[in-house]
């Protein structure tokens, strides 16, 4: 095969215009066909305008036949047998004007640079548009943008790209790396804020890893209704357009990109004491202090301390790992370690010395990736063809995710009027993942959450009495699991032992596919169908390791398969033509029949004694018939909608677009299934007046506005979430008495219905100086109103913990953001371009249900009240520790008391007069007053509404440098003015016998003390009572900063490889999600929006997969 | 082209036409079963319409119940319930350790309205009695048709047999709330609102105040009397209620209403056709067997329901799993050494807890891995057993015995004719008969547990009672009622020094602490805004009022 150097990969396509190029191509066909007698060669030369130097790699074409040739190192071009008949030369590069100039010899051809956002077209909802045509609010990303961030998943290059869109990432497990996407802020209260993905056209309901970025030519986020109201069912929380690359050229072009690299963790560990001995000194003095300040003698809190501090039944930490002289403590009555005590300590029959958890489990580990693409297109026939392999490990053992990826698209243009597509994506993923889940937060089997947590006192491994690592007869490493003579006081068996020994496969196959057939029967008006399919098989294996955790049951082995298949069809019919000279007025209609059918089957089978120790399936467990454990279910899902849009532009002046959606869901009871979406927006482009014709700076201005509604019908918390309007049951059977019992599962609501989202937008678009500013301007209110909403029901009625679903209240996000593009130097060896953005958004809760209207509903860490945000924390507020200065107002100072935590109480008096009896108002009644006072009693604390925690504002900024053949680039985000609940730092700040063994944080040795009176943290003291609520001196400032990308690569020069048949070489080395900067070391701002409590939101940071930093160097090679 | 056109716009209308389904055909399958499939089913298999009445007693231990999809370690009914009212009283506990999901228990930090464990123990006997309220509004629309005896007689006898259980259920259900919520009448507190009843007549539950005591214990004393009027001894198992079980329930309320002749009356009638067990019979781990002879009322576990479970009876007040929190971890339930100090070496209740040797005759019929008699309590299997410790309770065996579970499928006692027997002593006692009551109580003690059993001149007779039922009923859920019903003072330890409590568990509190009682959970305070909540008192610290005594453990 011989490789024709061809022009770089174009990343826009333009489908508009195709339509154009496939009439004129049938004209040309038969014009071609019947005069291809006369031939000649056809040379000449293209230059850039801006810099006078010669283009290289454009591509010249003859219109209306299938000849062409790219332009040399010089610039120069040669296009043999070129009939006679031929009148047109076409010139296409990226980054340049396209430019059409009669055949001729010796042709010189100027080029000029693209003015950005001039007629770029730009992906919509099912179709394409011009960008200055459309009147809704988009941001777009391109290959280039995308393929720059490593990355598994390809909406990891939304994170802070794009005004308005926020993106947090809650998890780095390399097998589950996904980010929560909001788009315009928080609409919902229980129903899913997820936006809805739409593959090639199609709705798209399988992983997002499953996608490989690399195959990705643009992703579009449409923002408000204009964009996104035909989506209608689903659209409410803003749609992310995804579509896959297309050939562009003719002659084959071959990709092909290597890329080697390191993952490591990313937020490092909080400053926690790891210092053994400043541990014990910690815990003894906390001890010492609950006697010694409760009425026991110095002597006696000794004692007590002494006692307790190493009975894991009492309180105590379990462990002794310094070895003493005989009869004497660890701890002095000077709180410091024995002076005689020596590190490591032997009972005889093992030895017992600290381990670093930490650095025993987290490591740095390999990343690798390849991808390989083909494409090419020709007046018939378009195709990119793909395969793709990643490798990707995680940060501990036993995590790692294994992708391959194999994509065809192609499309065919079988007769004038009739196309045919198809896109097939085939994914099969293996991976393993260590045990952890947020929700197994602070489960010792938790490998996350107790590498984060445990006591810098504890061994992870048991110890012969000669101080070597023990091993078992197998030569396993025997991992300590409270098998030796010492205890620890809360940990079950040993997560970092199950994460060798337990084994977790994952096997996953997934096949997308998407067929369409468009159709242009008569002029102007095109039909489309289209089937798309989502297979999605997943199969895991779990081995619970007979030496670990299941040792109890000998081994024991489950399987689970799910089974996930939807199929979407999709009708459209799209008119759109012009009248009037000219194109005066200019009008596009669609309308269209969309069904979406989705099914999800689960099986999953478990036993126990596993025969082969290492064998994690079901027919190797060979346990009782009372250890089996079977389930299988399947459930369904569907929502069909009929829609249209029209448009119409007078000029390309005026613009004015309207859209209306019907969509029935199976989510809702019959009665309630269909609700009707619209959306209105228009749009001026006031360049184009004449009035304006004088400011020729102006490229392009464009004010926009819309109004709009969509819905939601997911209710993505239910335990139940397919069919939340029926009263659902769990039946059970007793064998023994022959009987079926029922018990209540889900409170159904027949009259449930869609939540819906209704959108203003207006805004401004520019371009500015030739493109060397652009941007855009918005205003949006996002109102979501018969917001999908769970009602707790008071417990007494019985319902326990369900919750009805019902529709009620609204929630308002008002909101501005603002994008800058911008090239502050543009010299033909040193372009700089900049990108900011910036958004604001206030969240605000409109109504309620008539039953919490009034007071709100109070959580143990939020309240949700008319006027507040869905983000508004409710906390009981610190009032400072107990000095003689500070103490509760009326009562008598005690030192006893010094250090100790006091908190604000609201508490009702009566009005006293100046002789002090009560004040009586008009009818005689007591007049009373509120007042704020200090408590030391947690339990008279008050829980008050401290505000919303969200950001005021969030955005990002990046730079990218072109100098000489240098490349460089990055990209930053950043968020300012919220506040995030840092429960890490509060577990590791515990007062609580129940953290005993956990780690503390350093500032715990800054406590309040007597030779430490200055301190604003409490005396180390017990304190049940506080240790789990939520206090406001444990938000913190959710300020980042954060480097989420940066590149640095290097373009062969093209008059170089050329020479070797390379169009492009380039080699780089780029960081993914590089740092953090935030209030405190360890704590990430970025895994949730900050609200949260002990045990619950934020509360879960610590059990979860830590993000992962990547870097990579890589090698990218264009044929 | 013509053909070619129509074919391909016919071929889109036919694939059209052919994926309209009927979106109306979407229906659960397996994973939960809708109301309608309910209908259908029952529709298909009438004998299905019973599931809804087994299920009203098979929630009371069903592991997770509360929360499902949380499968938290606490969570399991009634039988949480008892264990986690002992745990707040003087008697049982478990060590203070990361690993004990009943430390808000011990510590009494469970007064925390936003805490799971109050929550679920507020939660379960309400969700019972949503259930009982549902099947008896498959007979009555109205309370008042109870008194309607035209009405009833005319029902037949499945659906009055129904009734009169549900009834007994709904007087249980409030049992269960009632003497954590407010003072008992012997602290004069029957005027003092209580919880909220909720009945047929029940108008609006999100605005349903506090009943007071007394209110509360009538109603449950006139559902408890129509229930034994309607019921009699018959029942398909005993996981249900016959007129026995509702007898002793009724006795129950009398004791707490200080009606004693009623409650010896009612409390020797429910012991009609059971026998208290044996010395042979309790002289191994037992108490796991719903058909035991002694067993009124009890939950009938099954394998299936608690299969491994961790939320169950063995795994936390067991001491046999091999699948439990328990013996997986040393968080061993076990008796506080001064009751323990108080009962004669005689008595084979003394055996129940392994010594501070770790010695106790049980063992001896326990066969660990081929490990048996003391051994057991020193054993150590790796992630599976720890061993025992002083006081540790061997009271609850397995069904597997010798050998140990883990399947955790034990049998759990409502109600055991032991009880009906120091009701009924009691109840004389109180009402002037006390040589009678004095001679049933020696006629029980030295028959069943201790043969050279002698009423101890110590102690008043009232406390001996008191003192056999603490020792008796441990672990079954009577600490803290009887605690309050006799308004005594919570006495855990003497001194630090000599009690086996964990310090952070060991205070004492005096009757009547405004901290003895528990907080309406913040779930219902912000969906029924007629609770006003208890207040007062304060999370007790370690080792305060070491001077009280509660006249049993003096």
């Amino acid at each position: 095969m011989k490789f024709l150097i061809n022009r770089k990969l174009v990343l826009t396509q333009n489908k508009k215009r195709m339509s154009k190029r496939l009439w004129i191509f049938l004209t040309c066909l038969f014009v071609s066909a019947s005069m291809a007698f006369a031939q000649k060669t056809v040379t000449g030369v293209v230059i850039d305008k801006s810099t006078g130097e010669p283009v290289i790699g454009a591509t010249v074409r003859v219109d209306g036949t299938s000849l062409g040739a790219p332009t040399d190192v010089n610039g120069r071009f040669t296009i043999a047998n070129v009939p006679e008949t031929a009148k047109m030369l076409k010139v296409t590069y990226v980054g340049m004007n396209d430019v059409e100039v009669a055949v001729k010899q010796n042709v010189r051809i100027v080029m000029e640079p693209t003015t950005q956002n001039i007629d770029e077209i730009m992906v919509v909802a099912y179709g394409t548009q011009k960008k200055s045509s459309f009147t809704g609010s988009a941001a777009e990303l391109k290959a280039e943008d995308i393929e720059r961030h490593i990355s598994t998943s390809v909406t990891g290059s939304l994170t802070a790209t794009t005004a308005g869109v926020q993106t947090t990432s809650s998890n780095g497990d390399p097998a589950s790396e996904s980010h929560a996407i909001l788009v315009r802020g928080i609409g919902s209260m229980y129903a899913s804020n997820t936006p809805l993905i739409v593959l090639d056209g199609m709705p798209y309901d399988g992983s997002i890893s499953s996608i490989n970025p690399q195959d990705v030519e643009t992703m579009t986020v449409l923002k408000d209704a204009a964009a996104s109201a035909i989506y209608g069912a689903r659209g409410a929380n803003g749609v992310i357009l995804i579509n896959t690359k297309r050939g562009r050229m003719q002659d084959a072009e071959i990709k092909f990109d290597a890329r080697w690299g390191s993952n490591s963790r990313a937020v490092p560990q909080y400053d926690v004491i790891d210092d053994p001995a400043q541990y014990y000194e910690t815990a003894y003095k906390q001890l010492f202090n609950d006697y010694a300040y409760n009425g026991y003698t110095t002597a006696e809190a000794y004692a007590r301390a002494n006692a307790r501090l190493l009975d894991q039944n009492n309180g105590g930490l379990g462990y002794l790992v310094y070895t003493l002289p005989e009869g004497e403590n660890l701890i002095g009555t000077n709180f410091k370690l024995n002076p005689n005590a020596t590190l490591g300590y032997s009972d005889g029959e093992y030895y017992y010395t600290p381990d670093d958890w930490y650095k025993e489990t987290i490591h740095n580990s390999f990343r690798q990736e390849y991808n390989l693409s083909i494409s090419s297109a020709n007046d018939r026939l378009n195709y990119y063809a793909s395969v793709g392999y990643l490798d990707h490990n995680g940060i501990v053992d036993q995590s790692a995710y294994k992708r391959y990826t194999g994509r065809a698209n192609v499309d065919y243009q079988v007769e004038p009027w009739i196309k045919f597509g198809v896109q097939l994506n085939y994914t099969h993923a293996d991976f393993e993942q260590p045990d952890y889940t947020t929700s197994s937060w602070a489960s010792s089997g938790n490998l996350f959450y107790h590498v984060n947590n445990v006591a810098p006192i504890y061994p992870l491994y048991v110890r012969n009495a000669d101080g070597s690592i023990a091993h078992d007869s197998n030569g396993l490493v025997k991992y300590d699991s409270n098998q030796t003579n010492q205890k620890r006081p809360n940990t079950v068996g040993n997560p970092v032992r199950d994460n060798q020994y337990d084994r977790s496969q994952n096997y996953r196959d997934m096949i997308t596919g998407n067929w369409s057939l468009i159709l242009t029967p008569i002029k102007d008006l095109t039909l489309t169908a289209r089937i798309g399919i989502n297979s999605d098989n997943r199969r895991r294996n779990q081995l619970y390791s007979t030496f670990g955790n299941a040792s109890s049951v000998d081994g024991a082995a489950d399987a689970t398969n799910v089974r996930q298949f939807s199929v979407n069809n999709q009708y459209l019919a799209n008119y759109a033509s012009d009248f009037g000279t000219d194109g005066t007025h200019n009008f596009d209609f669609l309308l269209g029949y969309e069904q979406y059918k989705y099914k999800y089957q689960y099986t999953y089978a478990y036993n126990t004694h596993l025969y082969d120790p290492y064998i994690g399936e079901v027919d190797n467990a060979h346990g009782p018939g009372d250890d089996k454990s079977v389930s299988s279910y399947t459930n369904n899902y569907m929502i069909e909608g009929i829609f249209g849009r029209a448009q119409y532009d007078y000029k390309e002046k005026y613009f004015v677009s309207g859209s209306i959606r019907s969509d029935a869901s199976s989510h809702f009871h019959k009665d309630h299934r269909w609700g009707t979406f619209y959306s209105f927006g228009v749009a001026w482009n006031l360049a184009k007046e004449s009035f304006m014709e004088d400011y020729k700076w102006i490229d392009f201005l464009k004010l926009k506005a819309s109004y709009g509604e969509q819905g939601n019908d997911d209710l993505a918390s239910a335990d139940y979430p397919y069919f939340p309007y029926a009263f659902m049951y769990d039946i059970s059977y007793d064998a023994e008495n022959n009987a079926y019992s029922k018990t209540l599962a889900q409170i159904g609501n027949d009259e449930l219905t869609w939540e819906k989202n209704r959108n203003f937008n207006i805004g401004i678009d520019f371009g500015l100086w030739k493109g060397r500013l652009s941007g855009s301007l918005e205003f949006f209110t996002r109102s979501t109103s018969d917001m999908l909403y769970f009602l707790n029901q008071p417990v007494s009625s019985g319902f326990g913990s369900k919750q009805k679903p019902i529709n009620v209240g609204s929630v308002r996000n008002l909101g501005i953001e603002l994008q800058l593009n911008g090239t502050p130097i543009k010299k033909k060896d040193f372009i700089w371009d900049v990108n900011f953005n910036l958004t604001h958004y206030k969240n605000t809760i409109r109504s309620l249900h008539p039953s919490v209207a009034e007071n709100g509903i109070k959580g143990s860490y939020y309240i949700r009240r008319v006027g507040g945000s869905l983000y508004e924390a409710y906390v009981y507020k610190y009032a400072g520790v107990y000095t003689k200065d500070n103490y509760p107002e009326g009562s008598t100072y005690d030192p006893a008391n010094d250090g100790r935590a006091l908190y604000y109480t609201q508490v009702t008096e009566k009005v006293k007069d100046a002789e002090g009896n009560v004040v009586k108002d008009a009818e005689g009644n007591d007049v009373t007053k509120e007042v704020t006072k200090k408590t030391l009693n947690f339990s008279d604390a008050t829980q008050y509404d401290d505000g919303d925690i969200l950001p005021k504002l969030q955005g990002g900024i990046g730079m990218d440098f072109k100098v000489y053949d240098f490349d460089f680039s990055f990209q930053c985000g950043w968020q300012l003015g919220g506040r995030f609940y840092d429960a890490t730092y509060q577990s590791l700040m515990h007062t609580s016998d129940q953290s005993v063994g956990n780690a503390w944080h350093k500032d715990a040795l800054k406590a309040w003390s007597p030779e430490n009176t200055g301190s604003d943290i409490p005396r180390l003291e017990s304190d049940y009572s506080v240790s789990q609520g939520a206090v406001d001196r444990f938000y913190a400032s959710s300020d980042y900063f954060s480097l989420s990308n940066i590149t640095l690569g290097y373009t062969l020069p093209k008059a170089f490889s050329t020479r070797f048949g390379i169009s492009n070489l380039r080699v780089y080395v780029a960081g993914e999600n590089m740092f953090v900067l935030s209030a405190r070391k360890g704590l990430d701002p970025r895994f949730s929006f900050g609200l949260g409590g002990y045990t619950a939101g934020t509360g879960y940071a610590s059990g979860n997969y830590s993000a992962m930093r990547t870097v990579t160097a890589g090698i990218s090679i264009a044929f | 082209m013509k053909t070619y056109f129509k074919i391909a716009i016919l071929s889109l209308f036919a694939i059209g036409f052919t994926q309209c389904d009927d979106i109306d055909d979407i229906q659960p399958e397996g994973d939960g079963i809708s109301a309608a499939q309910v209908t259908e089913a029952v529709s298909l298999v009438p004998s299905r319409a019973k599931a809804d009445f087994v299920g009203m007693f098979t929630m009371m231990g069903q592991p997770y119940f509360y929360a499902p999809s949380s499968t938290r370690a606490d969570d399991f009914g009634f039988i949480m319930m008892a264990i986690s009212q002992d745990a707040e009283g003087p008697d049982l506990q478990f060590p203070n350790s990361g690993y004990n999901w009943f430390s808000v228990c011990g510590e009494l930090t469970s007064r925390t309205p936003t805490y799971a464990n109050p929550l679920i123990r507020y939660s379960t006997p309400y969700s019972q009695l949503k259930m009982a309220n549902d099947m008896l509004r498959n007979y009555i629309s109205d309370e008042a048709q109870l008194d309607d005896a035209e009405f009833i007689g005319s029902l037949d006898s499945v659906a009055v047999n129904t009734i009169a259980q549900s009834l007994a259920i709904r007087a249980f259900d409030y049992l269960s709330l009632a003497p954590y919520f407010q003072f008992s009448y012997a602290a004069g507190a029957k005027d003092e609102p209580c919880v909220p009843l909720v009945t047929l007549s029940t108008a609006d539950a999100a605005n349903n105040p506090r009943a007071t005591v007394e209110t509360v214990y009538n109603q449950i004393i006139k559902d408890l009397t129509w229930a034994i009027d309607h019921l009699d001894a018959k029942r398909e198992t005993k996981a249900y209620v016959n007129k026995n079980v509702a007898l002793g329930l009724r006795a129950r309320a009398y004791l707490a209403t200080e009606k004693w002749a009623e409650a010896a009356a009612d409390a020797e009638a429910a012991q009609e056709g059971y026998t208290p067990a044996s010395i042979a019979d309790v002289s191994t781990p037992s108490f796991y067997d719903i058909s035991d002879k002694n067993w009124i009322w009890g939950y009938d576990m099954t394998t299936s329901m608690a299969g491994g479970k961790y939320g169950t009876s063995p795994s936390w007040i067991g001491s046999f799993s091999k699948e439990a929190y328990a013996c997986g971890v040393g968080v061993y339930a076990f008796i506080n050494k001064m009751l323990y100090d108080k009962i004669p070496a005689t008595d084979v209740r003394k055996g129940w807890w392994v010594d501070e040797n770790l010695h106790s005759p049980l063992l001896e019929t326990v066969d660990w891995d081929g490990v048996t008699g003391d051994d057991v309590a020193k054993l150590q299997v790796a992630d599976v057993k720890e061993p025992y410790f002083a006081y540790t309770n061997v009271k609850f065996g397995v069904p597997s015995m010798p050998k140990p579970t883990d399947q955790n499928d034990s049998d759990w006692p409502f109600m055991r004719v032991e009880e009906m027997i120091l009701i009924q002593v009691e109840g004389l006692a109180k009402s002037g008969q006390e040589a009678k009551a004095r001679q049933i109580l020696t006629d029980f003690v030295t028959t069943y547990r201790d043969p050279s059993y002698k009423i101890s001149a110590a102690r008043s007779f009232a406390d001996e009672i008191w003192f056999q039922r603490r020792v008796e009923l441990w672990g079954e859920g009577f600490a803290w009622s009887d605690m309050q019903r006799l308004n005594k003072p919570l006495v855990r330890f003497h001194s630090l020094d000599e009690t086996n409590y964990p310090d952070a568990f060991a205070f004492n509190l005096p009757a009547k602490d405004p901290w003895m009682l528990m907080r309406f959970p913040q779930r219902e305070t912000n969906t029924n805004f007629g609770i006003v909540n208890n207040t007062g008192g304060v999370a007790p610290k370690i080792g305060i009022n070491p001077e009280l005594r509660d006249g049993v453990t003096d």
